[in-house]
């Protein structure tokens, strides 16, 4: 069976009035419980599996797109409005998206992350279904040393945000890595700075530090500076529509979002966040309107929102083609596939054709589910700001609750919130950025453990890490990125400084 | 009586399960959502409540963490003398133990059946010059540490073959150039990709990449050969190394006679049903079942085998 | 007005030595990679120090420190320590109760806690849409599948 025949029986399925509704159910509950801070699309999913149990299995898997794509989608929007994001892909966003939100552009942003999302989530779609076994290959062929070099020029690119001051970005980048350090060492199993406490053997809870930082530190900032005047904004100034200029600077972020999304989703060691912080880099770097980052540009939040979408998708390519869950969704999935008797893999589209391309045809299914669901909300979504600040901030709050103690029952979680809610307060007095806190929480362990891995199987030999081509070429990009800008400065200063002084150009 | 309304409510509303009028189990999944150890808590009581055997339901909890540690301690500690409170458990988790340096064992619970096994396979890239067991072993004598091995956890199941057939062959288990991989997907396109020279997994998770033809199995880890797979034992290719990744089911601390033979007839009772031969065949565990006082000897000689090997790899001192 | 916020420094250095300090109880080397398992920490230790030093350098110099700003905050940017201590005590308070009085009476007093840092001086009214609201979560999200515990485990209900 062809692609396209496939293809074609899948959407007679998919569209089915009954299958529709299964589909809307999967959005609605997948964007609801993703909106949570801390529970992400996985354990969105692996709430919901027992859900579909009792359901037949084409049924159960047009909603699973809908809870897949929902959940991906649900994040975004408290990042956005609350600057609370529920998970790490969902970073990004809220950067530049939460200043938009403050100057009345909210559901502005919110559109151009659910049309971001859809023409992410599309492409993937697409790419699944043509693309994946080449896609999947790509599994094989990136060795540790290459995602090393991914690594380091995913790090070495996200000094953009950083800030104001270099000191204070890189005081919050080791902060997140020392942090990434706590727990027992996958290489030789010993603990590193566990303090002898059992619940830190796992590392510290990324989601934690994320909710703490985000939604606890504003709360606490916010709460200390409250002024008793109404705010003065009103959350729709600026429309609840994208206006014909924020489609012009969307519609190419979007795409670089998925060019880096989909095939980075694809890789075993990839995940949503090094595209989301790649994307975002060289948005900031492509934009014509450098001076707006960091107060509102929307091509931050399209460019990294479609690359989280578009590595959702990419995390299916090896789950369908070649039977490996690469991330934690992708896990469950595969646990929902083996529910109803079947194995993923390259028998699966030959055994269960129907069922696979039923699955392709609802994600997009799910995926215009979406668009037709959150656009008409994001007016409304947005009207959450006229909420009175002391019911938004104790609801803001309690979510992280549901999300903190609900995931883990760790009390150590619990003190871990307050203590970071108040580093994140002390970090936003002083003007530190948060972003790289967490960048270097995510990154720096998985770098380290490629690094690692890399040179154990050259047995010591540096030269290992430039031993393939696309090493060597990742290699030299992260070189140029730190050298260029500063052969440039330096040529600048050089030709400006000495003119007051000699009075000749040089 | 509340917390049984609600208890019962939501294991009726989650799971589906038969009216409860009784008090639920309490069952401890030391591990996340949908891994080895959740499956392990949850499949038994779905199989149990379709057959009719144990109807009263259950609340589960998931505490990960540490090779299972932390949810094994926290089972220990809120459940002294509860004839309804029971825990799946582990290999990984006896080794997890010794890793960990955990201050509660398993000679603090009451151990009950094991139910499952994964066995576990040895593999190469296709174009591999290493075809047998022979051919591995002579790589190893050769050059220990150019022989890159991937595997799960540090001192977990994988390593711990490694380590058993680098002792039989009169070698230093602390000198394999052992490298840990977070999950068997990372492991096998490593291994498919040329990044490492072997890797050792459980058969459900490699023999679907076999089957494909993207590696090669050169043994298994159990005592005989295994359905399916066109290789030798490790016992066959001449080395006594037979190591199975086994799951299972203990009770609480200081359960009663009575309330521990409630369970191994209820164990008992299900390993014979179809709704747990089903389960077997859609998860690929092998049928493992040994239960009451075998079980504990069993349980005995791995915690002594699993030491010593450790010591050997220098994990434990 | 120059603030001289030593301390952030101070604590930045403080951290960085305890992480040295714990790196240099692990090998630093490893048979094949090299790089052992203290070396990472070895690393970050030694650059926070050095970080931490420049900061303090920077403070000497005079650098400034600018908050960053956030919606709803005063023009003048004036701050209460109280309401500060009220909404750290709303983020304490699970630390203290969540174990023993479960999900739904800390979120009641989280509620309560936030909205009097916020100014909200109805209290009976606060207390009861906290209540509900908390309640609303338990029994939705239980429902649901997460794990939020009983409605009063001190109890054992």
């Amino acid at each position: 069976m062809d692609s396209v025949t496939g293809l074609m029986n899948g959407f007679a399925v998919a569209l089915q009035p009954q299958n529709l509704m299964w589909a809307f159910v999967g959005t609605f509950l997948g964007t609801a419980i993703g909106v949570l801070p801390g529970i992400g699309p996985a354990l969105t999913i692996a709430l919901l599996l027992p859900v579909t149990v009792y359901i037949e299995p084409t049924a159960a898997f047009i909603m699973f797109a809908g809870i897949f794509y929902g959940a991906m989608y649900g994040g975004s929007t408290t990042s956005i409005l609350l600057n609370t994001p529920g998970e790490s892909g969902a970073m990004m966003t809220a950067l530049e998206g939460n200043k938009m939100a403050r100057q009345g552009r909210g559901a502005a942003a919110l559109c151009t992350a659910a049309i971001g999302s859809f023409v992410a989530g599309t492409i993937g779609t697409l790419g699944i279904t043509f693309l994946a076994p080449p896609i999947a290959e790509l599994a094989f062929i990136f060795k540790p040393q290459d995602y090393f070099a991914l690594m380091l020029l995913a790090f070495l690119s996200v000094s953009v945000v950083m800030g104001t001051s270099k000191v204070r970005g890189f005081i919050a980048l080791f902060l997140g890595l020392s942090l990434g350090l706590v727990g027992i060492d996958k290489q030789t199993g010993l603990q590193r700075l566990t303090f002898g406490v059992p619940d830190l053997m796992d590392g510290v809870e990324m989601t934690v530090v994320l909710v703490s930082l985000f939604a606890i530190g504003e709360t606490l900032y916010v709460a200390s500076r409250f002024g008793l005047h109404k705010p003065n904004l009103n959350p729709l100034a600026g429309g609840i529509w994208m206006t014909k200029e924020d489609w012009k600077r969307s519609w190419k972020p979007w795409l670089r979002g998925t060019a880096f999304g989909f095939p980075i989703g694809a890789l075993p060691a990839g995940g949503a966040e090094i595209p989301t912080f790649l994307s975002y880099t060289v948005e900031r770097k492509l934009t014509r309107h450098p001076e707006e980052f960091g107060h509102g540009a929307i091509e931050g939040v399209a460019g990294p929102e479609a690359a989280n979408n578009a590595a959702a998708a990419g995390v299916l390519v090896p789950l369908l083609t070649l039977g490996l869950p690469t991330s934690a969704t992708a896990a469950i999935l595969l646990a929902a596939f083996q529910n109803y008797g079947l194995q993923p893999g390259p028998m699966l589209f030959i055994n269960s054709g129907d069922l696979v391309w039923g699955l392709i045809a609802s994600l997009y299914v799910g995926n215009l589910m979406l668009l037709v669901l959150n656009l008409p909300l994001a007016g409304l979504w947005v009207r959450l700001l006229f909420i009175p600040r002391p019911y938004l901030y104790a609801g803001i709050l309690i979510f992280s609750l549901v999300g903190i103690w609900g995931v883990s029952n760790s009390w150590v979680d619990l003190v871990m919130m307050f203590g970071v809610g108040l580093l994140g307060y002390m970090m936003r007095v002083y003007d530190f950025p948060i972003a790289p806190v967490l960048i270097g929480l995510i990154l720096g362990p998985m770098a380290e453990i490629q690094l690692r891995r890399a040179l154990s199987i050259g047995q010591g030999d540096p030269t290992i890490l430039v031993s393939t081509p696309l090493s060597a070429v990742l290699m030299t990009v992260s070189v140029l990125i730190v050298l260029v800008p500063a052969a440039l400065h330096w040529r600048r200063t050089r030709k400006i400084a000495p003119l007051p002084e000699d009075r000749s150009p040089v | 009586m509340i917390r049984t309304v609600f208890a019962a409510a939501l294991s009726v509303s989650l799971a589906g399960l038969a009216p409860a009028f009784a008090d639920p189990a309490v069952v401890m999944a030391p591990g996340g959502a949908g891994g080895g150890y959740d499956a392990m808590a949850r499949l038994p009581f779905d199989a149990m409540a379709k057959e009719g055997i144990f109807t009263d339901g259950a609340t589960f909890t998931n505490k990960g963490g540490a090779g299972g540690t932390i949810g094994l301690a926290e089972f220990v500690g809120a459940n002294k003398g509860n004839d309804n409170a029971v825990m799946s458990m582990g290999v990984i988790m006896v080794g997890g133990i010794l890793l960990n340096n955990s201050p509660v064992t398993l000679d603090d619970v009451t151990p009950l059946v094991r139910l499952s096994n994964d066995t576990g396979v040895i593999a190469v890239a296709t174009d591999s010059p290493i075809k047998t067991v022979d051919d591995l072993v002579a790589a190893l004598k050769a050059d220990i540490g150019a022989v890159s091995i991937s595997g799960g956890s540090a001192g977990g199941v994988d390593h711990i073959v490694m380590a058993l057939i680098a002792k039989e062959a009169g070698l230093d288990p602390s000198k394999l150039n052992y490298i840990p991989y977070d999950s068997g997907a990372e492991s096998v396109t490593a291994l498919g990709g040329g990044a490492v020279t072997l890797a050792v997994s459980g058969v459900s998770e490699f023999k679907p990449m076999a089957d494909a033809g993207r590696i090669r199995i050169i043994a298994v880890t159990s005592e005989g050969r295994f359905d399916g797979i066109d290789a030798p034992s490790l016992k066959e290719a001449g080395l006594n190394v037979v190591v199975g990744n086994w799951r299972g089911i203990v009770g609480a601390p200081g359960m009663s006679p009575e309330g521990r033979q409630m369970w191994l007839d209820r164990f008992a009772k299900m390993h014979e049903s179809a709704a747990w031969k089903e389960t077997l065949a859609k998860q690929g565990w092998e049928d493992a079942y040994l239960s009451g006082d075998d079980f504990v000897a069993f349980l005995g000689e791995e915690k002594t085998r699993i030491a010593a090997i450790l010591k050997d790899v220098g994990l434990v001192k | 007005m120059t603030e001289r916020p030593y301390w952030i420094a101070a604590g930045t250095v403080a951290w960085g030595a305890i992480v040295l300090w714990k790196a240099a109880e692990l090998p630093q080397f490893d048979q094949y990679a090299y790089v052992g398992p203290g070396l990472m920490p070895s690393v970050v230790g030694a650059a926070l120090v050095f970080l931490g030093l420049l900061l303090a350098l920077q403070i000497r110099m005079g650098v400034r420190f600018e908050e960053q700003g956030a919606e709803d905050v005063n023009d003048g940017h004036d701050v209460s320590y109280r309401m500060l201590g009220l909404a750290a005590l709303a983020c304490a308070l699970p630390v203290l109760t969540m174990p023993k009085l479960g999900f739904v009476i800390t979120c009641t007093g989280c509620f309560v806690l936030v909205a009097a840092a916020f100014k909200s001086r109805r209290w009976p009214l606060d207390i009861l849409i906290g209540l509900a609201f908390s309640l609303l979560c338990w029994w939705l999200f239980r429902k649901l599948g997460v794990q939020l515990g009983g409605l009063l485990p001190a109890m054992g209900v």
